[in-house]
């Protein structure tokens, strides 16, 4: 493991476990294409997200690229005929609840940051937003390119 | 001796003949009926002879569309060939029956025959069949949509935006500010990300690999997409000739599979999910399987509208296959459809779009 992913990985646990979350993970938007990844996770349960490749505005992180703005999810459950795109992090780590936030690196939204929680019945509360905003700011130090 | 034999078969006849016949006098009362309007009625014959007005348990009648009312009631009319009449069985329940009448002519009574069906069966077949027919409409009125509006938005907007693409590029070779340049540059990567997305939404909605190349070739292409969606490996296996079936039986296949693979992904937890499909000549076999979480089949209504279960059986039927689910817990799930393909199906070779 290199230094920059063992040090993003320890800032993603030590966020995961302040937030009191299951799942916390770093998504960035792949060089030169209109794509975004999940490059970084803790707390997951098998590598599936590693194989997610998002489009721009589809899932938590092309929503969360794409607006610029947070994103929450509470208390989710799969429906039928919803756009079964959409969130394909949730299914892959079970997540009921979950909290995304932009990471900018020169001014340019480039990643997504997600917290997420496999209990139905957590909410994402407002102190749990600002660290999340927090630490996005600390990433964008650490990755800054 | 003749006679008497004739008379003996009419009423053997009357006695044992599956129609039920119930003759009614001027006012409607039954003063005659045989076995068989125990049967259709509830009622034994002496709870009907003489006591019973055929209006007590009529319950409307229908000739052709429309309903007549009490008011020219059939019992103070001529004889009727045909029409269609409600009972109310002495059960409580409603019987639908065919029915005949045939007035006598006064001289020998005036009475009233009336030879009734039960076509409750009937009825019900009916209604399956009508059922049928509107699944078949609705699925098929939804794919002839997704095809025209994914050829609209690939033809129509797609073309366009590609040639504001070409356009764009023109602007490399002039000679222009860089700043300027980096604008435009910045202007047809958007463009070129919605072309892209556009592309993708056409693809959802209905592949032209489907149309174009066949069943296999659409899967896999969808398999490899599924993968970018959900991070799940898909393994595709084919065995026998590769060649094209009927438009409807490709969609059927191509949809049923879709379905299946993403109920997988949203509630079995899986990292691999196998696709297996056989051309067994005159049977086409598709198998969709995964080793993940599994579900109580009985309770499927658990995860949503049935997991789209009736949808996926009703398309198997509609080509004329069987479809199977069988699931068990932490085991996994497998869905295993079979199409026959009859003498009469034509397997084509390359383009084989029945419907433009």
């Amino acid at each position: 493991m290199n230094t920059l992913e063992s040090t993003i990985n320890k800032c993603l646990e030590e966020l995961r476990l302040k937030a009191g979350a299951d799942f916390s993970a770093l998504a960035l938007q792949e060089p030169r294409e209109s794509t975004i990844r999940w490059k970084y996770a803790v707390g997951n349960k098998n590598e599936r997200f590693r194989r997610i490749v998002l489009r721009l505005g589809k899932g938590i992180a092309g929503k969360v690229l794409m607006s610029g703005r947070p994103m929450v999810l509470e208390n989710y459950e799969p429906r039928q005929h919803d756009d079964p795109q959409e969130y394909p992090i949730l299914y892959a780590e079970e997540l009921r609840s979950a909290l995304g936030v932009p990471v900018s690196m020169a001014g340019r939204v480039k990643g997504v940051l997600l917290i997420g929680y496999r209990n139905a019945s957590c909410i994402i509360e407002e102190g749990v937003v600002e660290l999340a905003k927090q630490v996005a700011k600390e990433m964008e130090n650490i990755i800054g390119i | 001796m003749r006679q008497k034999t004739s008379e003996s078969l009419l009423k053997t006849i009357f006695q044992y003949v599956s129609d039920t016949i119930v003759v009614l006098d001027e006012k409607g009362i039954i003063v005659n009926a045989n076995p068989s309007a125990e049967i259709l009625t509830g009622y034994s014959t002496e709870e009907l002879i003489n006591k019973i007005n055929l209006c007590d348990i009529c319950h409307g009648m229908e000739r052709c569309a429309d309903f007549t009312a009490c008011i020219n009631c059939f019992t103070t009319l001529g004889s009727i060939s045909s029409f269609k009449i409600r009972l109310l069985h002495k059960n409580g329940y409603i019987v639908s029956a065919a029915a005949s009448t045939t007035r006598l002519p006064q001289h020998i009574g005036g009475f009233l025959i009336v030879v009734l069906r039960d076509i409750s069966e009937h009825n019900k077949q009916e209604q399956k069949h009508i059922q049928k027919k509107m699944a078949n409409y609705v699925i098929q009125a939804q794919e002839e949509e997704r095809k025209r509006v994914s050829r609209e938005l690939h033809d129509g907007v797609g073309q366009a935006i590609y040639s504001m693409i070409v356009g764009l590029n023109i602007i490399e070779q002039m000679e222009l500010e860089d700043d300027l340049k980096d604008h435009f540059q910045l202007v047809r990567d958007m463009a070129v990300q919605a072309l892209s997305e556009v592309r993708h939404i056409a693809v959802d909605l209905r592949p032209s690999s489907l149309d174009d190349w066949g069943l296999v070739a659409a899967l896999r292409s969808f398999a490899r997409q599924f993968e970018r969606t959900y991070g799940i490996i898909t393994k595709l296996s084919v065995v026998g000739q590769e060649r094209r079936y009927k438009s409807s039986i490709e969609t059927a296949l191509y949809r049923i599979c879709q379905e299946a693979m993403i109920n997988a992904a949203k509630y079995a937890n899986i990292d691999t999910l196998e696709i297996h499909f056989e051309d067994q000549d005159q049977l086409l076999y598709l198998v969709i399987a995964d080793f993940g979480r599994g579900f109580n089949l009985e309770k499927i209504e658990v995860l949503g509208t049935g997991l789209g279960i009736y949808g996926m059986r009703e398309r198997a039927k509609l080509i004329g296959g069987t479809f199977e689910i069988t699931s068990k817990f932490d085991y996994g799930t497998t869905i295993r459809v079979y199409v026959p393909l009859g003498k009469e199906e034509e397997t084509t070779y390359g383009h084989s779009c029945s419907n433009s």
